[in-house]
């Protein structure tokens, strides 16, 4: 596939490395030339200077010929001509767009191939914050991934000493878990992530990504000890009124929630004031010790850092972790921080070019694969995928088939039924399968989803 | 001498440097087709899996609406295409095969046919060393595809 990418940002570089990786043909559009060479020597893509909505540089880089077009420029209006150009000259099939501003979305109708053609419009706030708040849909001290709809959820959870999965083997689960059907999907043990097989013993202090049908997730958490406490008395602390914060405090209210939310900002935070009905908004700094103390920051359950300044949300995090807050996240933009923050002990980071990217790369695999994410810091991937007619993974028992190495199907989804599948389980056209790879083999697992020539 | 394409719808030399523009350029020899339309739902039928089925042979193929009759085009690319085929060859010899969205089992049933008759090695160096579109059109008749 011919890809052309605008902006050589945190999304853009990512996004470009990702799908060059997977082979594709990827050019890559900015203005900047230093964030270019940083591009030309990492990965094996072409590179073109200049404004990213210009048609002659569209051309020089090659869009009569590109599949896709994905405009991650830090600017909106750029972003958003830049499909319109890619449509009107280049007839470029897909075209998607990250936009900030939330004004340009509240507003139905402007989007659609005679209107503004842009095929998906990604706002990297949004999209975090999303990622945040999914977390506190079930119990936010577990990660929670959704498929097929919600009826499948992949819950990602730390294995306790006592816990009834701590010195389990695999094969062995059903003895423990009964009548409940799980798969293990993803074993950490010492920060290596693996898809684990039938002799993978569990043991305590490791973490597990369990696949089950979303009707079982409260026996399930039952089982492993988790109280469903009406989560919605936790005390919850914010700090950052921003894009990030706004969004993620609006959608916790609708949960039932009433965080606290630090804004330094004075009109912002009298803005947030007045557009926020159950939060209580609080004018000042985020890194302010007796401001937090005051607030009770040691009887918060959750903290979120989520102002704008990577650093501020990092110092705040540690602040909060001083006070034996047990559940905290930390928004960080920067890449090179990612990695640093985990050494710190701050685990739950959330990125927004991270997510964003994700996004963008999960409806680049539109057809085939429906869905997809990632688990264990990047080193496995979970895909949705539905099986059509005429495709190879069809009508064969599952031990049968030839999968790459670390690679599992956690469940099938037919019709409304959610089956955990063993070595004798077959696909049958119209299942939705998730499948959980390590990422290097995402192709060769593409492959066991593509339809034959007869496909019409 | 009744043929599967007409004359009219054989590009004998494309030098299209992509699929899509490949697509797009046989579109045009099509009367009152609208690029865009085929050009969707071709590209995403190949994003399904590719229709390149080895032997420098693909056979892009979809549904269109407004079709009453199958509609077929061919085009030739001496240089080879990239059409991600199933052996990861260059693909010189493209029929594009656009039907009536029903479900008309004969569809399948000239699909077939196709690709039957291009397994064949005669069939295929006639089509490579034909001197003209009427030509090529000739090779897509009932006796020639029956007999080659």
């Amino acid at each position: 596939m011919n890809v052309l990418i605008l902006g050589a940002g945190e999304v853009g570089f990512h996004i470009a490395q990702r799908l060059s990786a997977e082979g594709n043909d990827v050019a890559v559009i900015d203005n900047d030339p230093l964030r270019l060479q940083r591009v030309s020597e990492t990965m094996d893509v072409r590179t073109v200077l200049g404004h990213a909505s210009h048609p002659s540089i569209l051309e020089q880089a090659g869009a009569k010929n590109a599949d896709l077009l994905i405009a991650a420029t830090t600017n909106d209006e750029t972003n958003m001509l830049a499909c319109q150009i890619a449509h009107s000259l280049f007839k470029v099939t897909t075209k998607m767009a990250r936009v900030r501003e939330p004004d340009y979305m509240d507003y139905e109708g402007l989007l659609g191939r005679d209107d503004l053609p842009i095929d998906l419009v990604i706002s990297p706030e949004r999209e975090a914050a999303y990622s945040i708040v999914k977390r506190f849909q079930i119990s936010s001290s577990v990660d929670v991934q959704e498929f097929a709809d919600g009826k499948v959820r992949l819950i990602g959870i730390r294995i306790q000493p006592k816990s009834l999965l701590a010195g389990v083997s695999v094969k062995e689960l059903g003895d423990v878990t009964e009548a409940l059907r799980i798969c293990i999907t993803a074993h950490e043990h010492n920060k290596v992530w693996k898809v684990p097989c039938s002799s993978t013993v569990l043991l305590a202090g490791d973490s597990v990504y369990v696949a089950l049908s979303s009707n079982d997730v409260d026996a399930f958490l039952a089982l492993m000890g988790y109280e469903r406490k009406t989560h919605t008395q936790r005390n919850v602390l914010i700090t950052g009124g921003g894009n990030v914060g706004y969004v993620v405090a609006q959608q916790l209210e609708s949960m039932g929630f009433s965080p606290k939310l630090i804004e330094f900002d004075r009109q912002r935070a009298e803005w947030l004031a007045e557009k926020l009905s159950k939060s209580v908004v609080i004018c000042g700094d985020a890194l302010d010790q007796q401001l937090l103390e005051e607030e009770s920051i040691e009887k918060m359950d959750d903290f979120l850092a989520l102002t704008n300044d990577d650093e501020t949300n990092i110092l705040g995090s540690l602040i909060a972790k001083k006070y034996n807050v047990p559940h905290i996240i930390t928004l960080v933009n920067r890449a090179m921080y990612t990695d640093l923050v985990r050494q710190i002990g701050l685990n739950i980071t959330i990125s927004p070019r991270y997510t964003t990217a994700s996004a963008i790369l999960r409806h680049v695999r539109k057809g085939k694969i429906l869905n997809m994410s990632t688990l264990g810091a990047g080193a496995l991937e979970v895909l949705e995928a539905e099986a059509l007619q005429t495709s190879r993974i069809l009508n064969t028992p599952l031990a049968e088939i030839a999968f790459p190495k670390q690679t599992l199907i956690a469940a099938i989804v037919r019709k409304n039924q959610v089956i955990i599948p063993d070595g004798a389980s077959m696909v049958q056209p119209g299942d939705h399968v998730i499948i959980v790879t390590r990422s290097k083999d995402l192709r060769a697992v593409e492959k066991l989803f593509e339809v034959n020539l007869e496909f019409f | 001498m009744h043929s599967l394409i007409p004359a009219a719808h054989v590009l004998l030399s494309s030098d299209a440097s992509c699929k899509r523009a490949l697509i797009a350029e046989m579109v045009d020899y099509l009367p009152a087709m609208d690029v865009d339309v085929v050009l969707n739902v071709i590209m995403a039928r190949e994003q399904l899996g590719s229709t390149g089925i080895g032997h420098g042979v693909a056979i892009p193929h979809g549904r269109l609406q407004a079709l009453k009759v199958p509609v077929l085009a061919f085009a030739r690319h001496a240089r080879g295409v990239d059409f991600d085929a199933i052996d990861d060859a260059p693909v010189h010899m493209i029929i594009l095969l656009l039907v009536p969205d029903n479900d008309d089992r004969a569809h399948l049933e000239l699909l077939a046919k196709l690709a039957r008759s291009l397994q064949r090695k005669a069939f295929r160096d006639a089509l490579m060393s034909a001197d003209s579109a009427l030509e090529v059109s000739n090779l897509f008749s009932e006796e020639s595809m029956g007999s080659l």
